[in-house]
């Protein structure tokens, strides 16, 4: 036998209890039980995606090099007037783009996760989380991606890299965490209220016009929208990290770590929801 | 109860909403009381629901098997995904003590592009097996689902029997101390069937507990030592298996009959119809479950106890069961014959009664009117079921109907109280007692001989 006689599962009504860190913790410990489990799916989900698809790796590349054309174009026919970069537009917008393309695939990845599991939800008694959790991994493959992506380029437009290149991804963790407790959230409530993920997409579509995404925050004209983009956290969370990458100077530390805590604090807000929930969602899958 | 047990389920109650739309909003109530730091709503029933499961209890040892039986809605199911995690009670608590092994659907999570051998590995995982584990069972695995020329070839290649082979054998090889078994077992041909219960009696000699949902009275009967019926949510406590087969075939059989009877009632003509106008809409062939020459007419069959004449419709195994039916004769019949037959679930004319033959009336000659037909058959050997009654009414000259109604009655035998009759298919439809002598006529050849018969 398995020795593991000790270990007794004890399920009741509302055995939700605890603070959020407590729930977090539980949810952390969960997830490391079912580790291998979780890597596992990964690389299942990794080598089934790609052995179906006859351009294969390719299509890894291509996505974020895509999503930057449109302000490429904008920005060449004298439609879009961003202001003075550090850097070559391209590659400006290019690192803007790809920074928050990390905020929207970790919503989306986390927020389709438990549909995505939903037999292995409905037959086996790994933990939600877990399964969720796999996502995460989802999640890491296409920023490690991005972050390769971004220092070729940078590196082929002959830009110096500044100090803060080798810091760049750890910069860019707040995004992560804030997209991985959104979408968290999202994946439980999404699954009673249909529309809960559109909206999100939606506003947070939005929400990137707001922010100095692919062009220069301070050359704005309208005070009101300048001070609308100064008040959005996600500023600098997009701007610190591309700053530092090409060696500008920083002004908005402050800004920044608070902004994180924030990205922290919605995070485990994000689990809380989602232990809270999760049990609800089980019959709806 | 001592301290030795492996499932404890105590006071669980389960609901769910009957409609879509409620589901819906009702989750979104749900779920924003439990955002604002509320309860579940789960100890009032709201308008549109139902209770799936009411109250269930039970203690598992180990090295015990439960065996849960009940019809299609019955709460089995609910209470099984219960005690797998994947839904909360409403109300009550359920401890399990050690591993959990889930053969909800052996298979479950199989990637159909990836070989054998990788979702072996993914499938260990899945049931809480280590890397390591997995790879020192590996071959146990293949050799048991015998599928070891196959283990690098992609599942989706397999045949389905293939899958839910090599299912079964991850499940069982993760020796868990609690099995949860939906249903499966009945997979792959004849050998790896007997392979597969010798290992879960093996299993529970080792202590694992095994609960299994089962639609088989068969299956639950070999395997189980303890049963659990679910009638609606409503349990019954701890049975012994055969109990627990006998409720099972009880409530399929009347579940069958009052769906029978549901048909056999739209059917029936209304009372203030005319005879006359029955007679002429009587079709002339024997296409329909109704026909005839237009010589004689049923109107209705009734089914009563042979001891006060009250209509009913259950019988216990071996009760003589009274029939009665009202012919119009419209022109003169000479040596008229009645005769019944009966259809099981899945056989017709299983056997017939005639009254050509019968002891009492003989043949005799009608004159126009009306007749009250009765007939007592004398201890049936019908097993447990449903069955329905076909009539007809003959002429001994004439040699085809004067009249016959298919499915003009049904009726359920209830399931013998003083011996337990099983078999795997539930097929049989009578019972006869028989005696049985064993005795040794030679020895095997040889060991060799017997070792050296064909593995299948």
């Amino acid at each position: 036998m398995t020795g593991s006689l000790e270990q007794v599962t004890v399920y009741t009504p509302d055995d939700r209890r605890g603070g959020v860190l407590r729930t977090a913790l539980h949810s952390f410990r969960e997830t490391w039980r079912f580790r291998q489990l979780v890597w596992t799916l990964f690389t299942r989900d990794f080598k089934a995606q790609f052995k179906q698809s006859l351009l294969g790796y390719f299509w890894t590349v291509v996505g974020p090099i895509l999503g930057v054309v449109s302000f490429v174009l904008m920005n060449f026919m004298g439609i879009l007037r961003p202001g003075a970069t550090p850097v070559p537009y391209p590659l400006y917008a290019f690192v803007g783009t790809s920074i928050w393309g990390f905020l929207m695939s970790s919503i989306g990845n986390m927020s389709g996760g438990l549909n995505a599991h939903a037999e292995l939800i409905m037959r086996t008694n790994v933990p939600k989380i877990a399964l969720v959790g796999s996502a995460l991994a989802n999640i890491a493959y296409g920023a490690l991606v991005n972050v390769v992506l971004i220092l070729f380029f940078t590196l082929l437009s002959g830009v110096p890299l500044g100090w803060g290149a080798a810091v760049f991804p750890l910069l860019t963790l707040p995004l992560l965490i804030l997209g991985t407790g959104i979408g968290l959230a999202i994946s439980v409530i999404g699954i009673v209220a249909k529309d809960v993920s559109r909206l999100v997409n939606q506003f947070f579509g939005l929400l990137m016009f707001l922010t100095p995404v692919f062009y220069v925050a301070d050359q704005v004209p309208n005070r009101i929208l300048h001070r609308l983009i100064m008040l959005n956290p996600l500023t600098y969370l997009v701007e610190v990290p591309r700053d530092a990458l090409f060696g500008q100077p920083i002004s908005a530390w402050p800004q920044y770590w608070t902004a994180a805590g924030g990205c922290f604090l919605v995070f485990l807000i994000g689990i809380k929801v989602f232990d809270l929930v999760q049990d609800l969602v089980a019959e709806r899958l | 109860m001592s301290g030795d047990w492996a499932v404890r389920v105590e006071g669980v109650w389960r609901k769910f909403s009957a409609s879509a739309a409620k589901t819906l909003r009702y989750g979104m109530m749900d779920t924003a009381r439990r955002l604002v730091g509320g309860t579940k709503d789960s100890h009032h029933l709201r308008p549109g629901e139902f209770w799936a499961l009411q109250n269930v209890s039970f203690d598992l040892r180990r090295g015990e098997a439960l065996g849960i039986m009940g019809v299609n809605g019955s709460g089995k199911t609910t209470l099984l995904r219960i005690l797998n995690g994947t839904y909360s009670p409403d109300q009550g608590s359920v401890s399990l003590r050690g591993r959990v092994g889930s053969l909800i659907a052996a298979g479950a999570g199989f990637s159909p592009l990836l070989s054998g051998r990788e979702n072996i590995h993914i499938n260990g995982l899945l049931l809480g097996l280590t890397s390591t584990e997995i790879r020192r069972r590996f071959d146990e695995i293949v050799a048991f689902a015998g599928l070891e020329e196959f283990i690098d070839m992609p599942v989706r290649n397999y045949s389905s029997g293939m899958a839910v082979r090599l299912g079964f054998s991850i499940a069982v090889a993760s020796s868990p101390d609690i099995l949860l078994v939906d249903e499966v077992l009945a997979v792959g041909d004849i050998a790896f069937q007997k392979r597969c219960y010798d290992r879960i009696h093996a299993m529970r000699e080792q202590g694992t507990a095994i609960i299994l949902v089962s639609h088989s009275v068969g299956t639950t009967w070999s395997v189980c030592d303890c049963g659990l019926f679910l009638n609606k949510g409503i349990p019954t406590g701890r049975i012994s298996p055969e109990e627990l087969g006998r409720l099972y075939e009880l409530q399929n059989a009347k579940t069958l009959m009052d769906s029978a009877r549901r048909n056999i009632e739209g059917e029936a003509k209304p009372e203030s119809q005319d005879i006359h106008q029955a007679l002429k809409d009587l079709p002339r062939d024997h296409g329909g479950v109704t026909g005839g020459s237009g010589d004689a007419f049923v109107d209705k069959l009734e089914l009563f106890d042979v001891r006060d004449g009250t209509q009913k419709h259950e019988f216990e195994f071996g009760e003589d069961i009274g029939l009665r039916m009202e012919v119009y004769v419209v022109s003169r019949i000479s040596q008229a014959i009645f005769r019944y037959s009966f259809d099981a679930a899945h056989y017709r004319f299983i056997c017939n009664v005639d009254s050509s033959y019968a002891d009492g009336m003989g043949l005799q000659d009608l004159e126009p009117g009306r007749y009250w037909v009765s007939t007592r058959v004398r201890a049936p050997r019908f097993r447990s079921g449903t069955y329905t009654v076909n009539l007809a009414v003959c002429q001994k000259t004439v040699g085809t109907h004067l009249f016959f109604r298919a499915k003009a009655g049904v009726f359920v035998v209830r399931p013998r109280s003083d011996k337990f009759l099983h078999d795997s298919e539930s097929l049989a439809v009578v019972d006869f007692d028989a005696d049985f002598h064993c005795k040794k006529i030679d020895e095997p050849r040889s060991a060799e001989t017997v070792a050296d018969a064909p593995a299948v």
